[in-house]
């Protein structure tokens, strides 16, 4: 029998609706799950039960007089420690940042705010957002729920920790290179890259602003659709948020990929695949087929392109933010972070202006070809059984940049591309540990994605499966 | 056709004044355009402010305007309007060379946006001006490109103000009725104010850059010069159509509008020319006098710094633009464009995005000071036209400028003559308005005009 | 120019940068440097130049399913 808090966000939202369940109940229930489970997975790196059970009083409050005030009303959530809200402490996962506290209120917190939506803490994460491992020298790593002795891959670690450990129905991360997608992918749950742009980043922290994203973790198709539903949208505050109409995500869950049609691409990102993940994506694709998808395998361009330039823009952006820091805190940043900068400093203002430059066109040229007969592309999340935090916590050693482009190795060069990914759970590894894929989709066809994937989850069932932890 | 009043020359009154011959009847496109054709043979071989005159072409496109005009059909009020565009503008068949002999030979198949529109509206265009190679530089002149260098009309011996310069020497002289040119740093606003001119530029996005050499893509702009501000306001109506006609809205009067005199920080810039800034001050109780409420207003940083920002954004830009032909012909190149990519090549992608970055800040700030009034007053230059190739006169008159923070923060901004020095060298200033509010910024030019004798008076070629 | 020189002109940016790095941060450097350029050698043929840059915001926005397609 499920708990309360196995329950997913949209049954969890409508129990509260409904009545059937208080939100003082459902964030009691959680918050002793917490209890138990934190110390294990190191997903939270605070937790603030008072606030949450004062936001959980105020939710049933608010209910019982005007009813949900929104598509979330009284459900716990989490995020990853980068989002600013007034006079909380927002440590980006750093020891610089420790004792940081804004003065202005992120977007999309405040838009969850009025979907009705409760934060019970601050989430793990990698330093400043850099890396995708989920280790933290400050803080500890972050740990699977499936196996904590493996990665929950980053750098939204505690995200994908906490959703896949059920210590939060929902969560919001960035993804730079990959770091919705990788925790998602290998925590078993549902992350999502929106379009460049999709979503606004007032009020958060930055990494490079030409890629960074901000998007929702969830365990089903259904509540990362509801979650992005809730932030994606333009915003006076952030000019880059396109004023693009956003979509009725979760009404693209309810139609099925009938008749669409799904390009995998063959090269690249499938180079070094071993041989039981790569059984395990066969399969998946097997399914499409009996959806009614049809499956073409093709191979698709610029793969090389798209590491280097990433590469060109990320680097130069983010040692312009931490410029200053570097050379006042050196130190008291993790080595990996600091080894990673460095690169920025060896590219001219030419090479940044050309790699800046050239995207439209890469981009168009990218989206012409693959989709031009293709309503989604299916890459892989990890060519690689998830493996073991001390196999990967390498910090500035030699092969730091192997290990590092390993692991992103299929989520970075979309980016680059501004297009939108979606990492989907696609069943377990013989260890017990979770494989996803990626569907990545034309600009601002995130509902396609949705729909393709609440398909195949409706067929496939892999978001019921629990990890076996204490609590 | 009637016979043109032949007292004074057609070139020396403004473009409306021509407009409105036209309209009455009393002149003939074909004839003004024959007498713009006449100055330049008197003169040009002096100021140099033509790259390419197309005559033939000009006249025919005049001999169209009369046909339309007999027919009762009038495009626009610049039908029969003779202009010329400074040559980083594409016109369809004609040479674009931007200055330089990398673009021998470039003759385009498409016209600029401005181009097509101004000539669509019936304008007559002369050719193409004279210009700084690629539309850019440093101040630096070296008498090393294809073409000579413009010359100042007010002082032949003198510097047009670039890169805009043949745009400048042309209107200043009566070579052209009025000239498209471009502002990246300041290349319409210097040599309208060195040339005794208007000249404007709008917030990015306004006018289009379609067809024009880019020289900085974020901060580019297009701009016209002209004699007289209902001139700008008569090209910015055909250009933009905006609900509101410019034309009528620089006849209100100024009285009650909040006006903030910025007289500096001028940072490492140091003080204004004492003509410059007597006639500034007289300029300032002019406006007093009409009613305006003047009150003292500074820049939130000082402009040196705006310059600084703009030198790292600047040649960067152009360093990634133009990167090919600085491997592969910059022997080819002039000096001042070679330096200036050169510069740009070694600038760090760290120092350019942290430009940007500051860029963002000082527009912000910037923004926050003109949004406390209806315009702000600023000096141009701070220095009248120097000898033209002379150190380091050249280079402080293009550098000490109160242009550059109106490039980083996309304000509408009007460059217009003040008087005349001693050694009667134009003088000038810079009116500043809000984002969407231009109209603002050309009535308090206009309301200053009016009370002034400026116009009246053309250089003595 | 060879692309030894140009790995080393770009090291020696990040030697005047002025921070403290080791051989090991050379090492790795020159690593995705090596890509970073080859990357821009390979994406970036001809000019860039086009006198009306089309920004990204407005591709992704056109290259986005019309709603006539779905």
């Amino acid at each position: 029998m499920s708990e309360i808090t196995d329950w997913t966000l949209v049954a969890t939202a409508d129990a509260i609706a409904a009545k059937k369940v208080s939100a003082r109940e459902v964030t009691d229930a959680l918050l002793q799950r917490i209890a138990v489970r934190q110390p294990l997975l190191n997903a939270y790196i605070s937790v603030d039960p008072d606030r949450a059970r004062a936001s959980a009083r105020e939710a049933d409050e608010r209910l019982a007089r005007l009813g949900p005030s929104g598509p979330l009303h009284g459900i716990p959530l989490a995020h990853k420690d980068m989002f600013y809200r007034p006079g909380v402490p927002v440590t980006c996962g750093s020891k610089i940042r420790r004792d940081f506290k804004p003065d202005i209120l992120a977007t999309v917190l405040a838009r969850l705010d009025a979907a009705g939506a409760i934060t019970m803490g601050a989430l793990n994460m990698s330093e400043f957002a850099n890396g995708p491992t989920g280790v933290n020298v400050h803080y500890g790593a972050a740990r699977s729920p499936w196996n904590p002795e493996h990665i929950t891959g980053g750098s939204s670690s505690g995200s994908g920790s906490a959703v896949g450990g059920r210590l939060a129905y929902g969560s919001l991360g960035s993804d730079t290179g990959g770091s919705i997608r990788l925790p998602a992918g290998i925590c078993g749950v549902y992350g999502i890259k929106a379009t460049q742009g999709r979503v606004s980043r007032y009020g958060s922290m930055g990494l490079s602003f030409s890629l960074d994203n901000i998007g929702p973790l969830a365990r089903t198709a259904r509540d990362c659709a509801r979650m992005l539903g809730v932030v994606a949208g333009a915003d006076d505050d952030d000019p880059t948020a396109a004023p693009v109409p956003v979509d009725d995500y979760e009404a693209a869950c309810n139609i099925g990929a009938k008749g669409l049609r799904i390009a995998v691409a063959t090269n690249h990102y499938w180079d070094g695949m071993d041989s039981e993940i790569g059984g395990v994506l066969e399969n998946a694709l097997d399914m499409f087929g009996k959806l009614g998808a049809s499956v073409s395998r093709r191979t698709v361009p610029f793969h090389e392109e798209l590491r280097g330039l990433g590469n060109i823009v990320i680097s130069s952006e983010f040692c312009t933010l931490h410029d200053d820091w570097l050379r006042n805190h050196h130190d008291d940043y993790a080595p990996l972070v600091r080894a990673r900068m460095k690169q920025g400093y060896t590219f001219t203002a030419v090479d940044y202006l050309k790699a800046v430059q050239v995207r439209p066109r890469i981009t168009n040229a990218f989206v012409d070809d693959v989709f031009g007969d293709a309503d989604a592309l299916f890459l892989p999340v990890l060519r690689f059984p998830v493996p073991k935090i001390a196999d990967v916590d390498v910090r500035d050693g030699p092969r730091m940049n192997e290990i590092l482009g390993s692991i992103n190795h299929c989520t970075w060069p979309i980016n680059y591309l501004g297009l939108p990914g979606l990492s989907v759970p696609a069943g377990f590894s013989r260890s017990g540990l979770p494989v996803g894929f990626q569907l990545v989709g034309r600009p601002f066809d995130e509902a396609m994605l949705f729909r393709i994937a609440a398909a195949y989850e409706r067929e496939t069932g892999w978001t019921e499966r629990r990890p076996e932890i204490a609590g | 056709m009637h016979e043109a009043n032949t007292s004074k020359p057609l070139w020396v009154q403004s473009a409306s004044a021509s407009i409105r011959m036209l309209q009455e009847g009393r002149v003939s496109a074909r004839q003004l355009t024959e007498a713009y054709l006449a100055r330049i043979a008197e003169i040009d071989g002096r100021i140099h402010s033509f790259h390419h005159l197309a005559e033939a072409r000009a006249l025919s496109a005049a001999d169209a305007a009369d046909r339309e005009i007999a027919a009762g059909r009038w495009r626009s009020p610049l039908q029969g309007i003779p202009f010329g565009v400074k040559d980083n503008y594409d016109v369809a068949g004609l040479p674009a060379t931007a200055g330089s002999r990398l673009r021998s030979g470039n003759v385009p198949t498409r016209d600029a946006r401005l181009v097509a529109d101004l000539e669509a509206a019936g304008a007559v265009l002369l050719g193409k001006l004279a210009t700084w190679e690629y539309g850019t530089g440093n101040g630096g002149e070296y008498f090393d490109l294809p073409f000579p260098s413009a010359r100042n009309p007010w002082d032949t011996s003198r510097f047009t103000g670039g890169s805009s310069t043949g745009a400048g020497a042309s209107v200043a002289a009566g070579t052209a009725a009025f000239a498209l040119g471009s502002d990246t740093t300041g290349s319409v606003r210097l040599p309208a104010a060195a040339c005794g001119l208007v000249g404007v530029i709008l917030p990015q996005g306004r006018l289009s850059g379609h067809g024009i050499l880019p020289n900085c893509y974020s901060l580019d702009v297009p701009g016209p010069l002209t004699w007289t501000v209902e001139d700008a306001a008569v090209v910015l109506d055909v250009l933009l159509a905006p609900a509101n006609s410019y034309r009528r809205s620089i006849t209100r009067p100024i009285a009650g509008l909040r006006i903030g005199v910025v007289r500096g920080p001028l940072g490492r810039f140091g003080a204004p020319d004492a003509s410059v800034e007597q006639a500034f001050e007289e300029a300032v109780r002019i406006l007093e006098r009409q009613g305006a409420r003047i009150d003292d207003a500074r820049l939130p940083m000082p402009v040196s710094d705006c310059f600084d920002v703009t030198r790292l954004i600047g040649p960067s830009e152009s360093a990634a633009i133009h990167e090919a032909e600085l491997r592969e012909r910059s022997h080819e190149m002039g000096f001042a464009l070679r330096d200036k990519l050169l510069a740009g090549s070694l600038v760090r992608a760290v120092d350019y995005i942290h430009a940007q970055r500051q860029r963002r800040l000082m527009a912000d700030a910037i923004d926050d000071l003109v949004r406390g009034y209806d315009a702000i007053i600023t000096y141009g230059p701070l220095h009248v036209a120097p000898r033209l190739g002379v150190e380091p006169e050249m280079t402080a008159f293009t550098v000490e400028t109160v242009l550059t923070p109106f490039n980083l923060s996309q304000h509408p901004a009007v460059v217009q003559c003040t008087g005349y020095s001693a050694e009667r060298l134009p003088l000038s200033w810079q009116i500043v308005a809000n984002r969407h509010d231009e109209a603002t910024a050309l009535c308090v030019a206009a309301a200053y005009e009016r009370a002034t004798p400026w116009r009246t008076i053309r250089p003595a070629l | 120019m060879s692309e030894k020189n140009e790995l080393s002109d770009r090291i020696r940016l990040l030697r005047s940068a002025g921070i403290a790095f080791d051989d090991a941060d050379v090492k790795r450097v020159e690593q995705s440097l090596a890509v970073s350029l080859a990357a821009l050698d390979s994406a970036v043929k001809g000019s860039l130049f086009d006198t009306e840059p089309q920004t990204f915001d407005v591709v992704l926005r056109r290259l986005a399913r019309s709603k006539a397609d779905v």
